[in-house]
């Protein structure tokens, strides 16, 4: 199928071109060229989030950021020791803020919705998404939410420093004369709102614009994994504009909800946040789930294992992730038999994703593994996910958790499964789509050094951090016991390793552009059209504006064969 | 670890603090006294001997040594058991995965790959297990949790009641019940008041009796976790958050807010003293219902340079309303107290300059007590 056989040339598409440029991306409706910007927007705001982590680490490996230091300063006239916060605190809360902000709600989310659009429209046959301009609208929103949030740190009183969780009554602390907080939650509904645009263009979109013969048994794993995050996106994305409008009344008009003064209850705020934040992600791991089967059964030459069960497993995460969000506040004080119900349907997300990782690991079963650059790290995530999934099964267990929870444990175990995932996942889109998306390689050689600086970092810096949180570090702190110092220099380590991993990345990304050796030469580059079951690669690198001058022909290979046939 | 304190203390005073009162006298033994109890109910006084580069306590791992709590003796072994129950599932991908790796990697040796697309049987198996083995941890994480509901008799009969109250940026205690025998009829509930978040007041323990905390605060979320305890609990405005445990070894114990509180959110500490109960009865309870009586004395010390006359005024008043040894212990603990926890550059004197400050003053108080 790597060429499109014409049975009748069509007459080319009348394509009205008004502007060139600049000009040309700020108004496009192209869901290529969005899914671009995207793209960019998503490695400008992923440097600007790491160097904020950067900051974090640089705090924590100084020698002054020891509580006994700054006890021993505290007894003695000698001089504290310096270190990056430690005459301003509460910058260092902004900081830690700002670098959850902005990797949730601005690298993470909007990366894996950049592959999606670039990628989705083209793997069902669609020659656009179904509402481009309220595409284009969506990206745009996340602009000026970025400013806002960006900004607040030089406005009175700096940015919001109440972490992302925004818990009030802190959240409500400076209301009235420091806007850094309102700035934040403005931030987020407006990148709420295009979330929400996304998941309805999504929805809409894979629904009803897919070409004739792409039935539902057909749609590619990447489709259906974006369609259950859409779902997810637009049944829970406006409960966190209402938790943190909560926030925004009780600010700035006197509003109740959460003040236990006037009735309201601090705790209301959790159980709504945590209604929104837990799907949230699954949000920031499901489309790369979708993603990597494609990359697994790409580069080991066979069809994706069990594919009816890779769709019921990722629609049974999806329905699950909405009735576990109360784990995350197991010392907030609940019933016993909540505690436990919450730890017994948090356990149960384990099967449906034990599921998936035994069927990609029994898709490589057998195959001729080619590994490119996008399949190590497709392998690197299986090792390092299932680490993060370890540390997640303890942490769901409530007596433990009420040992763990707000420790570095819990910040090793999301970062182990957001970097060691969902990066890890991006990373891999990112080497096997780029040549589609741009029409150019990324380097191999250079990608040996991005992957294994990534994996060693990533391992290194969060099982240092799950370390710290077992022996008793508390979460966002600016300064920890003298026990702790070893595994927090194992961390700042680690990160050094995952900085110089981007940075390289990002280098080789610009030099794709300058060097004519990476030009992509063909429809299909990886030579991996016979075992997907999608558009993407039927059509040019990158595709021509509208995708397809002809609508493809039905897929020849059908996904979810009878056992035993074969596949192609 | 008391004997250890002890012997870095005496260094400490050697090293620093040449007393004015004469070696041997009656003065000087208030003084060592007052000292020792210092170093038993808040050794983060004695944050670290000059030149020495340890620091004089540590935190104590959860699941390390031997444990502090008898819910972290459960909580570790529930630890333990669900890790070995959950290990299968975080070795076998690996191992999988190194193999599949080394085994189908592409040789170009012309080797056509497999063709299959699924397999009931395999699947079943690997939807059956994790089930099993998730039903092996759910039962004793269902006894777990609601033993730790639900204390032991012991908490009705014996056991100790405080009140927790978080604020920017300390922990103030309030012991609603002492248990054991130690309550007396129509006294006031004994508290704990802290003046610094980084060396907080101690909420002191009775090894072996079991404590309920009550916990709330009064702004903001913060939560109490002492890590060797087994114990963290959310305090919160307008909320009572309850947990308890039972201590089973005496000693030192620290820890920090573990709930983002503000700016000083890193640097609220938290600390306990587990002690005998004895030492509890005899030594820590007369100290504390001494502490507000005391305070003349402090607040005439308080000044950068203190009138000597109002100190030696305040010390006799205090001793007209009494005048028995432990209430003399009790004013050298808080004037040590006192010394150690305003810390030496809020004076804004050299280490020296403090510590023959705070000597001085000392042996004003001790000679004005003769």
């Amino acid at each position: 199928m790597s060429s499109v056989s014409h049975t009748a040339e069509p007459a080319p598409l009348p394509l009205v071109k008004r502007y060139t440029g600049v000009m040309d991306w700020l108004t496009t409706v192209d869901h290529k060229k969005i899914g671009m910007m995207y793209f960019w927007f998503v490695v400008v705001m992923g440097l600007i989030g790491g160097a904020f982590a950067g900051a974090i680490r640089f705090q924590l490996a100084m020698p002054a950021a020891t509580v006994e230091a700054i006890q021993a300063a505290h007894m003695d006239a000698a001089n504290l020791p310096a270190s990056l916060f430690s005459d301003n605190r509460h910058l260092y809360n902004q900081v830690l803020t700002m670098h959850a902000s902005v990797m949730i709600f601005f690298t993470i989310i909007p990366g894996f919705i950049a592959f999606a659009n670039y990628i989705v429209p083209l793997m069902i046959g669609a020659r656009d998404m179904a509402f481009p301009k309220m595409n284009a609208f969506g990206f745009w929103l996340l602009i000026p939410s970025a400013i806002l949030m960006m900004s607040s740190f030089f406005v009175q009183g700096g940015a919001a420093a109440s972490g992302w969780t925004a818990y009030p009554p802190l959240s409500l602390q400076g209301a009235g004369t420091d806007p850094g907080q309102d700035m934040w939650i403005m931030g987020v509904h407006l990148a709420g709102v295009s979330s929400i645009l996304a998941a309805v263009n999504f929805i809409t979109t894979i629904i009803s614009l897919r070409a004739p013969g792409m039935t539902w048994s057909r749609l590619p794993l990447f489709a259906w994994a974006t369609l259950f995050v859409s779902i997810i996106q637009l049944v829970a994305t406006p409960v966190l504009a209402a938790a943190v409008t909560m926030v925004l009344m009780d600010r700035n008009f006197g509003t109740g909800f959460t003040k236990a003064s006037m009735g309201g209850d601090p705790v209301l705020y959790q159980h709504i946040f945590w209604f929104y934040s837990h799907p949230a992600v699954y949000i920031m791991i499901l489309p790369g789930f979708g993603a990597i089967s494609h990359i697994f059964a790409a580069f080991s030459r066979k069809l994706t294992f069990g594919y009816w069960s890779m769709v019921w497993a990722t629609g049974s995460i999806a329905g699950l992730g909405f009735a576990v969000w109360a784990h995350h506040m197991f010392t907030a004080g609940m019933p016993t038999e909540l505690q436990l119900y919450f730890t017994y349907a948090s356990l149960a997300i384990g099967v449906p994703t034990g599921i998936k990782v035994f069927s990609w690991l029994a898709t490589m079963w057998g195959g001729t593994i080619r590994f490119t650059t996008a399949m190590k790290f497709a392998c690197g995530f299986i090792s390092l996910f299932v680490m993060g999934g370890f540390g997640g099964l303890i942490l769901a267990l409530v007596p433990i958790d009420k040992t763990l929870h707000d420790s570095y444990f819990v910040v090793g175990h999301f970062h182990m499964v957001l970097v060691g995932g969902s990066v890890m996942l991006l990373f891999a889109m990112t080497y096997y789509w780029w040549p589609k998306m741009s029409g150019r390689f990324l380097s191999e050689r250079v990608g040996w050094w991005v992957f294994w600086l990534m994996f060693l970092g990533t391992l290194i810096t969060f099982f240092a951090m799950h370390l710290s949180g077992a022996a008793g570090m508390a979460r966002r702190v600016p300064v920890f016991f003298e026990d702790f110092k070893f595994s927090n220099h194992l961390t700042t380590g680690g990160y050094i390793l995952t900085f110089l991993s981007a940075l390289l990345f990002f280098i080789d990304l610009i030099a794709s552009y300058f060097k004519d050796s990476r030009k992509v030469v063909g429809n299909d580059p990886w030579k991996v059209n016979d075992v997907q079951q999608s558009f993407e690669w039927a059509t040019s690198c990158p595709p021509p504006v509208y995708n397809f001058e002809k609508v493809p022909p039905i897929p020849v290979i059908d996904p979810a064969p009878k056992h035993g046939s074969a596949g192609h | 670890m008391i004997r250890t304190l002890l012997a870095s203390l005496i260094a400490l005073i050697c090293a620093v603090a040449p007393l004015t009162a004469a070696e041997g006298s009656p003065a000087a033994a208030a003084l060592a006294e007052a000292d020792r109890l210092v170093a038993v109910y808040n050794p983060d006084l004695l944050a670290r001997v000059p030149g020495e580069k340890k620091p004089l306590t540590a935190i104590e791992n959860p699941f390390m040594g031997e444990p502090a709590s008898d819910v972290a003796a459960k909580v570790r072994e529930t630890t333990w058991l669900s890790s070995l129950v959950f290990l299968p599932f975080l070795i076998l991908p690996q191992v999988l995965l190194l193999y599949v790796i080394f085994k189908f990697r592409d040789r170009k040796d012309g080797r056509r790959p497999a063709t299959f697309t699924g397999n009931h049987t395999l699947e079943i198996i690997w939807t059956a297990i994790p089930c099993v083995a998730l039903l092996l941890v759910a039962v004793p994480v269902w006894k777990l949790a609601w033993w730790m509901e639900l204390p032991p008799v012991e908490r009705a009969t014996d056991g100790m009641r405080v009140e927790v109250i978080g604020r920017q940026y300390m922990w103030d205690y309030k012991y609603l019940k002492l248990g054991g025998s130690d309550d007396r009829d129509g006294e006031k509930p004994v508290e704990v008041i802290s003046n610094s978040a980084l060396v907080p007041a101690p909420l002191v323990l009775v090894k072996d009796r079991v404590v309920s905390l009550d916990m709330t605060s009064t702004d903001v979320n913060h939560a109490w976790w002492i890590p060797a305890f087994g114990v963290k609990q959310d305090a919160m405005a307008g909320r009572h958050t309850y947990a308890w445990f039972k201590p089973t070894k005496t000693g030192f114990y620290k820890g920090q807010c573990a709930e983002l509180c503000g700016e000083g959110h890193g640097i609220m500490l938290i600390s306990a003293v587990v002690v005998e109960a004895e030492q509890f009865r005899s030594e820590w309870l007369p100290l504390k219902r001494q502490e507000s009586e005391v305070n003349g004395v402090i607040s005439a010390l308080r000044p950068a340079q203190p009138d000597a006359a109002a100190v030696t005024a305040a010390v006799k008043a205090f001793l007209a309303k009494g005048d028995t040894p432990e209430r003399r212990t009790a004013l050298h603990f808080w004037v040590a107290n006192h010394f150690a926890v305003a810390g030496r550059n809020r004076s804004g004197l050299t280490r020296d300059q403090f510590a023959s400050h705070a000597s001085t003053w000392r042996g004003a108080v001790a000679a004005a007590a003769l």
